[in-house]
């Protein structure tokens, strides 16, 4: 089992470098050597995704069949992507993007924007139970600024706008600070997080961090 | 200028791995003090919890790829979750990973495996607990709210790439127990801090490994990124006041 784990660290550490180097160095063997390494990774990326399917609808297949709450469910989950990849396969294999089209357009977009507006309840909801879980100036000063850029997002009546109207010089200075305080903290975090990614490639090509089995 | 940005990544990456180096060897057993998460101080009281009361610990990793965008989060993730199954060994009922990619699922099956077998436990690991939520930001989402209420879940760890959704994966989560979130898109972070009582905002996300004691070499490389920020901090400035003093003068 140690022997496993030493060739399976080697693997790593070895083509991770080496597609690295291929980052780096301007030498062409060595970039196109990475950009094949490449290719077969995600190749064997889209096996993974369809293991990863297989497993999702033997999952579900199983959770419809034992009849338990959200079995329907499960078996309308089951139906559906296996409707939907025989018929897209067929039409892929026909030329007609027409049926693809069609699916896309009214099935999943329809879906995915009902999601979405889910998502904008569950920040209301969430934004009000702020105020009762967090009471700290870090929870008030976020939702101050949320409150900002809600109202600034709102069309105002033409008069409220030629009233709020200052003179160029407040306006600008105002633009300016709010501009630079936001950037320069989207940029803090930017940047932590970006030495954290790092960080995070590095122990995976130091061969420390194995998320691949130990 | 742009002709140098390799080297000048490829200098940073070498100080910054020799800053892990250094940390490591400097530490001998011991391990560094850092400052005050909440999140992760209650990660293992979460799971104490769930173990207790006979649920699951739901880890949502959300809907990066590891050969694509949002790699260094599902990793960092993967990182969590060795301790978090390490935690829950001890519950009939393990815990459930979710995610969005195959590569991820099967490297979070494998991950589960290992730990399980190393505390010897390996006929509680079931391969249907690392799996594919859904495909895509709105499937994942789905899938993950639906593990959440199916699986008996009673602590969800949101803990990867993810955007505006995390919230709905996080409510679903609040009504059921407790959450504990952090993700790498600037609108999900403001999504989570909207949503859940710990959340962890910016690089705290990589911050994982070394608060959960996962091993040495993540806390000194959390001390490594550190220092690499102080001195990214002190070249903002001197950039800035040496701009402004060429500007003057």
């Amino acid at each position: 089992m140690r022997v496993r784990s030493i060739l399976s660290v080697s693997i790593v550490v070895f083509f991770g470098l080496l597609t690295l180097a291929g980052y780096f160095i301007p030498f062409k063997p060595l970039v196109d050597l990475g950009g094949g390494l490449l290719y077969i990774a995600v190749f064997l990326s889209s096996i993974a995704l369809l293991v990863g399917v297989i497993n999702l609808s033997r999952i579900h297949l199983r959770k419809a069949a034992r009849g338990g709450p959200g079995g329907g469910y499960s078996m309308v989950l089951f139906a559906s992507l296996w409707v939907t990849f025989l018929v897209v396969f067929f039409a892929i294999v026909q030329r007609k993007d027409v049926i693809t089209i069609w699916i896309v357009r009214n099935i999943q977009l329809p879906l995915e924007a009902s999601l979405s507006a889910l998502v904008v309840f569950a920040l209301l909801v969430g934004g009000v139970r702020l105020l009762y879980r967090r009471r700290d100036a870090v929870a008030f000063f976020f939702l101050g600024a949320a409150l900002i850029v809600l109202f600034a997002a709102i069309p105002l009546p033409s008069l409220l706008e030629e009233w709020l109207k200052g003179p160029d010089y407040y306006r600008q200075m105002l633009a300016s600070v709010f501009l630079s305080v936001a950037s320069g903290g989207g940029r803090g975090i930017l940047l932590g997080m970006a030495l954290g990614a790092a960080a995070t490639g590095l122990r995976i090509l130091m061969g420390s961090d194995r998320p691949y089995g130990r | 200028m742009e002709a140098y940005y390799p080297w000048i990544a490829f200098f940073l990456a070498l100080i910054l791995a020799g800053l892990i180096l250094i940390f490591n060897l400097m530490q001998r057993g011991r391990w560094p003090v850092f400052r005050d998460l909440p999140g992760y101080n209650e990660v293992s009281s979460d799971v104490g919890a769930s173990v207790e009361a006979g649920t699951r610990v739901h880890v949502a990793l959300g809907e990066g790829q590891i050969i694509g965008p949002g790699a260094e989060a599902e990793l960092a993730g993967l990182s969590a979750l060795a301790k978090v199954a390490q935690a829950a060994s001890i519950s009939d009922r393990p815990p459930v990973v979710t995610s969005s990619d195959g590569l991820t699922s099967l490297l979070s099956q494998d991950v589960m495996y290992s730990t399980y077998r190393q505390m010897r436990v390996e006929e509680r690991f079931d391969h249907d607990l690392g799996r594919l939520a859904g495909l895509g930001p709105a499937g994942y989402t789905a899938g993950a709210m639906i593990t959440s209420s199916t699986e008996k879940v009673s602590a969800t760890f949101v803990i990867g790439a993810m955007g505006a959704e995390a919230a709905l994966i996080a409510d679903t989560g609040a009504q059921r127990g407790t959450v504990i979130a952090a993700v790498t898109d600037p609108v999900g972070q403001a999504a989570v801090f909207a949503t859940t009582d710990h959340p962890l905002i910016g690089e705290e996300l990589f911050a994982a490994g070394a608060y959960l004691k996962v091993s040495h070499t993540h806390a000194a490389s959390l001390q490594a990124q550190d220092v690499l920020r102080w001195i990214a901090i002190a070249a903002i400035l001197l950039g800035a006041l040496g701009s402004t003093f060429l500007r003057l003068f």
